[in-house]
């Protein structure tokens, strides 16, 4: 028969093992060159809280068998899961990234969430549009930021970093707390409205009418996560202005991803960006709302899609109206055409900007040169496409000179 | 030779297009003009472009064949990003390119040379002497930084590093020298091809000897 103490013993001292590698790890990755002070505070805090999750193998080996084993679960839940973020902090260090955002990006993110806030901007090998983790648990003040490993240095994907500033808004400003009556009293008029479809749902869910509340609960937190994504476009579009639909489209168009619960379809976030740009008077290009691909919904799947999709729907008003109530209060004010205007003019003379201009009528200016070169995109215009980056992060620099030396 | 103060005339935005300059950010006229003189200081970026230690046994700074100069690998060298506020520390007897913080345009009638600073110079930092900036130049000038002293050199972004001098060129040059050609990074290219010095090894285009 196996001795059960022996099975702990080398359970806690695998767990210890893995939680010392990995602790290595931060010590190996602190001798890198980081471009920026918030990196190392996000070893720090990395460190720390695995050195308390470490402290919870002191168990003796006698101890009670469920006891060692949830510790050692956990171990290997944190190693897991944190072992990616150490990466994301490694790929921070290299050149291809656009160091020169890190500041002002920064400084707005603090502006939106709070003075604590600090920012990890890095390039991810597996980048999926809008699907990367917004933030840890064991690094709550930290807003992490990662684009794609190939575009990592191009300003102009930089607008999708709105997407990203939009999740902490959601949660600093509550807008879930805000939202959660109104989703939850939609959802059951939804669900009353089409009985058919409500029990084609609770088939579905193998259930019988007992189980509504199950597929109430189901639906609204679905309703939930859609609202939330539609938020942090809305604010990407708020901050970015029409850089952030531009960029959308150039990682995304024509899209053709199978569609997912916790989205809106492609073709409905594009269509309330484009209501949402026209109610704000954002100067778009029309050519980007043209040919978004969807695939069609899972036949199985319809009447979910359909019930979250009239819930998002009858919540639209509420949601824009905390948008709004937000975005005045945070003076979060979409770049004008006479905030981008003169940007553009400098670029177009091939020299930075050297006024005071905001992220996103930087990289509106730079979207807009590029556009009008239709893209930019011939073996002849490399150097031309280099410059136009080149301009707009060096306008990003001197933004952050000047402003550094009238605070001083 | 153009005085601080025709300097600081054609960087006024309302000068005309084809006479004016362009220094971004702008250096602090009132400073420079009280000083005087032919030249404007400019600030060190934050950008570096250190050499690293090489396996190659040599490294040619000109290529014998098109094929060569096709399957060029460049030179092995690291940047480095260095924040506002933090250093870069320069050791002895190392070699390092960084870059100006300004990003400079000139128009068709005026070119100019850059040269270190001469109380860094007298600490041991040497920056190349006399570089030359051609009309049309647009971009951030890179700067060949040596420490020819006996001790480590602290250098930090947003410190004058350098000056230029300006002048008028005699024809206002009609090239394209300046087109796209800004960079905000220290850049590191061979010399572009030069026909006579083939011809001088008995190449031809096709890289077939010359009969």
């Amino acid at each position: 028969m196996v001795d059960q103490t022996t099975v702990s013993k080398l359970r806690l001292a695998y767990a210890r093992r893995r939680i010392d590698a990995f602790l290595a790890q931060i010590d190996q990755l602190r001798a890198s060159s980081f471009p920026h002070k918030d990196f190392e505070l996000a070893l720090d805090g990395l460190e720390e809280f695995a050195r308390n999750e470490a402290a919870n193998l002191e168990l003796p080996p006698n101890f009670d068998e469920e006891v060692i084993d949830k510790a050692c679960f956990q171990i290997m839940e944190v190693v897991e899961r944190h072992t990616h973020f150490l990466g994301f902090i490694l790929r921070s260090t290299n050149v291809r990234n656009a160091f020169e955002l890190h500041d002002p990006l920064r400084a707005l993110i603090r502006k939106v969430i709070g003075d604590q806030a600090r920012v990890l901007i890095s390039a991810e090998w597996n980048f999926i549009p809008f699907t990367y983790p917004r933030n840890i648990d064991s690094l709550p003040n930290f807003v992490l930021i990662g684009t794609p490993a190939t575009d990592a240095g191009n300003m102009l994907v930089a607008p999708l970093a709105g997407h990203e500033i939009g999740h902490s808004i959601w949660t600093r400003h509550d807008f879930a707390e805000d939202l959660e009556q109104r989703i939850r009293k939609e959802t059951s008029q939804v669900l009353e409205a089409d009985e058919a479809r409500t029990r084609r749902l609770l088939d579905e869910f193998g259930m019988n009418d007992l189980g509504i509340s199950i597929v109430q609960d189901t639906c609204a937190k679905r309703a939930l996560r859609q609202l939330e994504e539609i938020a942090s476009d809305l604010l990407g579009l708020q901050i970015f202005g029409a850089s952030y639909l531009y960029a959308y489209e150039y990682l995304l168009a024509p899209s053709g991803y199978p569609q997912d619960l916790n989205y809106p379809s492609e073709r409905k976030r594009l269509h309330i960006l484009q209501e949402q740009s026209e109610a704000l008077g954002i100067e778009v290009d029309g050519e980007v709302y043209e040919r978004w691909k969807e695939k069609p919904v899972d036949s199985r799947r319809r009447d979910m899609f359909s019930v979250v999709n009239e819930i998002v729907d009858a919540c639209m008003m509420p949601l824009r109206a905390k948008l709004t109530k937000t975005t005045t209060e945070l003076s979060l004010d979409a770049p004008t055409d006479e905030d981008i205007a003169p940007v553009l003019s400098a670029f177009e003379k091939g020299v930075p900007y050297n006024g005071k201009a905001s992220l996103g009528a930087i990289a509106t200016a730079g979207w807009n040169y590029t556009r009008k070169r239709s893209g930019l995109a011939g073996d002849d215009e490399e150097k031309e496409r280099r410059l136009v980056n080149d301009l707009m992060l060096k306008t990003i620099e001197v933004n952050e000179y000047n402003s550094r030396i009238a605070n001083a | 030779m153009l005085s601080v103060v025709q300097i600081f005339e054609r960087l006024n935005p309302d000068a005309p297009d084809n006479s004016r300059i362009s220094i971004v950010p702008a250096p602090d006229s009132t400073r420079a003009v009280n000083r005087g003189g032919t030249s404007v200081d400019l600030r060190l970026g934050r950008w570096f472009r250190s050499f690293r230690q090489s396996q190659d046994r040599y490294y040619p700074l000109y290529h014998s064949t098109e094929k060569q100069r096709s399957t060029h690998r460049p030179m092995n060298t690291k940047e480095h990003f260095v924040p506002f506020g933090e250093e870069f520390v320069l050791h002895p007897n190392r070699f390092v390119l960084g870059v100006t913080l300004e990003w400079l345009s000139l128009p068709a009638d005026l070119s100019g040379y850059v040269t270190g600073k001469s109380s860094l110079g007298r600490h041991g930092l040497v920056i190349e002497t006399a570089a030359g900036i051609h009309p049309r130049f647009s971009g951030c000038l890179t700067l060949e930084l040596a420490n020819v002293g006996e001790v480590p050199l602290v250098l930090s972004p947003g410190m004058e590093v350098c000056q230029i001098f300006l002048h008028e060129t005699a024809a206002a040059d009609s090239g394209t020298v300046g087109t796209f050609s800004g960079r905000r990074k220290p850049s590191v290219e061979l010399p572009k091809k030069d026909e006579i010095f083939d011809r001088l090894h008995g190449r031809t285009v096709d890289d077939s000897p010359a009969e």
